[in-house]
């Protein structure tokens, strides 16, 4: 089956799959499931960021006592980027690289975010200390001042004290440079105090100048947290990516469609071959539909031909057996003719004895009484005498010797003639060869002069007959058969004679044949007639007169013998027949020559030995 | 006193009040406005998978030539170090930094001095292939722990996929979160229990919060959530020295990180001597000290820096119901 097909359709129908399989790939919705968790994820960094800045908010603004929550975010953080980098729901490098240049960004802002924060909260402390510090330290400071008696000292730091605060809380410019004038101040005034409280005036200073140092970096770096673009780049980062997403689910949309429409064609060819397919098989059963009808109008016509046939060969039958009836009809006119004759003198001879024997009897009834009269004694010389009268005068009528003489004359005639009768008879007898088996050993000679008994009638006064009979070895074959052939050959040989004419019989032997001819001097057989003689039915007699079936079967016995017919004939000279016969057969053949029964011709004996019509079944 | 004095005062003692308000109050029964927060009291871990981290938190095996644990600086039995200034690594190398303790560790935002761990997992990471401390590998240690059947029984029961890396820092780290120290005295106390602490430690709290240290040393573990540079007020000694430890600046480079190291949680200080990031300070009294000296930079009495100390103490917990 596979080597119907030719192979670039089975290139073409691979690639088609191929092709088929590579829209389904390329079809898959990409990953909502992902995708979820990916807005998701982002959406958590926005609020996560937030509370960052919220956190940090808080912290400046002291409602968070401890760093706690803020240093909890960066972990979070981490592990929401990490989700984004890894994992199965990662973004990166399944993406395209636009978005992987975004996450690094986005990443790479909040490392940043983060080290500030970190810083953050390191300032942020160290402020929160100083700026803690300052007014506590700043007022026991003016206390063990004012008890010293500094008083000028006192008002510095007094006003030291509130400038710190002022700038620890506005941050403005102008408490920033005052702060610093009286830093420079009360360092310079610092000498004169007491070396008890040049300590704490030392750290008091410290602390001032660690808040100007401070502020302005925590200040800074809160604005530098605040306003970090992490918004715009986690805008960016999610913009990508959804453009990403629908650029990828926009694709595998067109895709799904062209899909869509190649799944249609494949339908829409489909469909046409199943149309297609349809439609041969309704042709496929149209055509076996006559096919069956054909094969029941064949099976019609073959029982027709059966029956037809049937009827022929009782036709044949019947016309074989009218074929045997005529040439027995014929067989039997001339025997019956023959066995008539010596028939009619037995019989008349027959009654002549009858009389004449009568007479005797009567002679002898004269003497009997004669002699009883005389040997009775009391017998009358008178009577005596009248009976010797009477017995004188029959004896002188009835010449007994002669009556005698020619009752054994008429008698011997009788006998010859029933045994002529019986020389029919028992010809007949040979002739049929009905008691005996069906193949024996036959001679020629002796077959053709029972024919010729038999057809004497035909014959005598018509047709001259020389025979040239040669010694012959005997053949094996159906004598009945044998004889039938002969007979038919003779027969025709005479009735083609008009009038007076000569038959010619021969025999001899040749080269393990027996060959017998039949001669006539009749009116021949034209040209175009010869080649058909042997046909059944074929017959150049008037209707009624022959059933044209005699050569036939002459050729079929001799056929069956194993034996050759053959004609010759100069139209209005006469024709010759001659029938050649083997010498010893085969076994076999005797079995065909006994049972068969059909006809044959030479044309129609076609590639079997026995011809004839084959029955069709 | 003159009007402009009085409205010092009180304008210092009204910003001081805006500092620290929500702190001095201490009228709530539950103090949750405290800087400092109470370790809570259970964590939520898989047993299986602590047990097996306590395993291998004593496995010498996890060292290149089986000689080094986790527990070796870390000992459990002494308050989670070895309370030696530098410990001992594999082939007794000494390494450059104090041991942390690893209690309550899990309630640290970054592990170790500087700050480079991000994680527990992290940390061991970096411990295991540290040349100088575990000096070991991944397929080394696998190879270890495979071959003991006991190992491989634990680790089926405890992970879907058996011994690997992974596995093995998940169940150290959960081990080390399990290592809580609820309940101190303090934790009582900000638990809203007023007589957990003596009036000396409450004093002392006081102060500590006065005194700035709070500023750093606060949250659940009273610090370990925060960078500080060492030598805020003042510069540290030996800073100029050629090897000196700058801290987080080997990590990140930048100018501003030099010295900067993770604020410490002292939770536990007063059982892991010796103290800073390199054992300088012995005792508590020392490194209270220096603390005052380098970062806060105030005058502080005697009896209020014993105060501090005393207050410090009372921080240390219990493990297991045992104190440490």
């Amino acid at each position: 089956m596979r080597k119907d097909i030719p192979m670039p359709m089975l290139v073409g129908m691979v690639a088609a799959a191929l092709v088929l399989l590579a829209l389904v790939y390329k079809a898959r919705s990409v990953d909502l499931q992902a995708h979820n968790v990916v807005s998701d994820t982002l959406q958590k960094l926005e609020r996560l960021d937030s509370e960052l800045n919220g956190e940090v908010l808080r912290v400046k603004l002291a409602l968070n006592e401890d760093y706690d929550a803020l240093a909890k975010i960066f972990p979070r953080l981490e592990k929401l980027e990490a989700s984004l980098s890894e994992g199965p729901f990662a973004v990166r490098g399944r993406t395209e690289p636009r978005v992987d240049q975004a996450l690094d960004s986005y990443i790479d802002l909040m490392d940043d975010k983060e080290k500030l924060t970190e810083r953050f909260k390191s300032h942020h402390s160290v402020l929160r200390n100083s700026s803690s510090f300052v007014p506590i330290s700043g007022g026991r400071l003016v206390e063990q001042l004012a008890r010293a008696g500094e008083s000028d000292v006192v008002a510095e730091v007094k006003a030291l004290v509130k400038d710190t605060l002022e700038y620890s809380l506005l941050g403005n410019a102008r408490a920033r440079s005052s702060v610093g004038a009286r830093i420079d101040d009360l360092a310079k005034g610092s000498q004169r105090v007491d070396a008890v409280l040049q300590t704490p005036l030392r750290d008091l200073i410290a602390h001032a100048q660690t808040i100007l140092k401070e502020k302005p970096i925590t200040d800074g770096l809160l604005r530098d947290i605040i306003e970090m673009p992490s918004a715009q780049y986690r805008n960016d980062l999610s913009a990508a990516y959804e453009n990403f997403y629908n650029a990828a689910q926009g694709e595998s949309d067109i895709y799904r469609m062209v899909l869509a429409v190649c799944t249609l064609l494949l339908l829409a060819a489909l469909g046409y071959v199943g149309y297609r397919l349809q439609k041969s098989y309704f042709k496929l059963n149209e055509a076996n539909m006559a096919y069956i009808k054909a094969n029941k109008d064949l099976t019609l016509r073959t029982n027709q031909l059966r029956k037809a046939l049937t009827t022929i060969k009782e036709s044949q039958s019947q016309l074989i057996q009218s074929e045997k009836m005529s040439s027995l009809g014929q067989m039997v006119a001339g025997i019956s003719h023959e066995i008539n004759t010596p028939l009619g003198y037995v019989t008349s001879n027959v009654s002549i004895v009858k009389s004449h024997l009568e007479r005797i009897a009567s002679l002898l009834g004269k003497y009997k009484n004669l002699f009883s009269l005389l040997e009775a004694p009391e017998s009358d010389a008178n009577e005596i005498a009248e009976q010797l009268d009477d017995v004188a005068k029959v004896s002188e009528n009835l010449d007994a010797e002669d009556l005698c003489n020619e009752t054994t004359q008429l008698l011997d005639n009788s006998q010859y003639g029933m045994l002529q009768i019986s020389k029919i008879i028992s010809n007949l007898r040979d002739f049929s060869r009905v008691d005996r088996v069906a193949v024996e050993d036959y001679n020629v000679n002796e077959g053709l002069e029972s024919t010729l008994l038999i057809a004497h009638n035909l014959v005598k006064n018509k047709v001259e007959v020389s025979k040239s009979y040669n010694d012959v070895p005997t053949i094996r074959c159906a004598p009945s058969q044998i004889n039938q052939v002969f007979l038919n050959l003779i027969t025709n040989a005479v009735q083609s004679i008009d009038g007076r004419g000569q038959l010619y019989l021969a025999t001899r032997a040749n080269e393990g044949f027996v060959e017998v001819i039949v001669r006539d001097s009749g009116k021949g057989i034209p040209k175009d007639v010869v080649k058909n003689i042997f046909d059944p039915f074929f017959t150049t007699k008037k209707v009624g007169e022959g059933t044209g079936l005699g050569l036939s079967i002459a050729y079929r016995i001799v056929k069956q013998h194993g034996g050759k017919i053959s004609v010759s004939s100069v139209p209005g000279k006469g024709a010759r027949f001659t029938v050649s016969l083997p010498i010893g057969k085969p076994a076999s053949q005797e079995e065909d020559i006994a049972l068969d029964t059909e006809l044959s011709s030479p044309r129609a004996a076609g590639p079997s030995a026995r011809g004839g019509l084959r029955s069709v079944s | 006193m003159n009007f402009k004095r009085l409205a010092t005062v009180v304008g210092g003692a009204a910003l001081a009040f805006v500092f620290w308000a929500p702190v001095l109050s201490t009228t709530s029964k539950q103090r949750g406005d405290e800087p400092i927060k109470p370790i809570p009291l259970a964590v939520e871990l898989d047993p299986a998978r602590v047990a097996l981290g306590e395993l291998l938190f004593h496995e010498p095996r996890l060292s290149g030539d089986d000689s080094v644990s986790c527990a070796s600086c870390h000992s459990l039995q002494t308050a989670g170090v070895d309370l030696a200034r530098f410990s001992k690594g594999i082939g007794g190398q000494k390494g450059g930094r104090n041991a942390p303790t690893v209690f309550n560790v899990g309630f640290n935002y970054r592990q170790l001095w500087d700050a480079r761990s991000g994680s527990l997992e992290d940390q061991i990471e970096k411990v295991i292939h540290n040349k100088k401390v575990m000096g070991s590998n991944w397929p080394q240690i696998i190879g270890k722990l495979k071959a003991d059947e006991r190992y491989g029984k634990l680790f089926e029961q405890a992970y879907a996929d058996g011994v690997s890396a992974e596995n093995v820092k998940h169940a150290l780290a959960s081990f080390e979160r399990s290592l809580i120290t609820p309940n101190f005295r303090f934790d009582r106390y900000l638990r809203g229990d007023d007589r957990a602490l003596s009036a000396e430690e409450l004093r002392g709290y006081e102060l500590f919060k006065e005194t700035g240290c709070i500023s750093c040393h606060q949250g659940v573990n009273v610090g370990g959530n925060m960078l500080q540079r060492f030598g805020v007020m003042r510069r540290l000694p030996g800073t100029d020295a050629q090897n000196a430890d700058t801290g987080r600046f080997k990590v990140t480079g930048d100018e501003a990180d030099k010295f900067v190291f993770r604020v410490p949680s002292l939770r536990l200080a007063a059982r892991t001597p010796p103290y800073f990031h390199d054992g300088s300070a012995a005792t508590l009294e020392e490194a209270v000290d220096v603390m005052i000296n380098l970062q806060v930079r105030q005058a502080i009495s005697d009896s209020d820096k014993n105060a501090i100390v005393k207050f410090i103490k009372s921080l240390v917990g219990r493990y297991k119901g045992k104190p440490l």
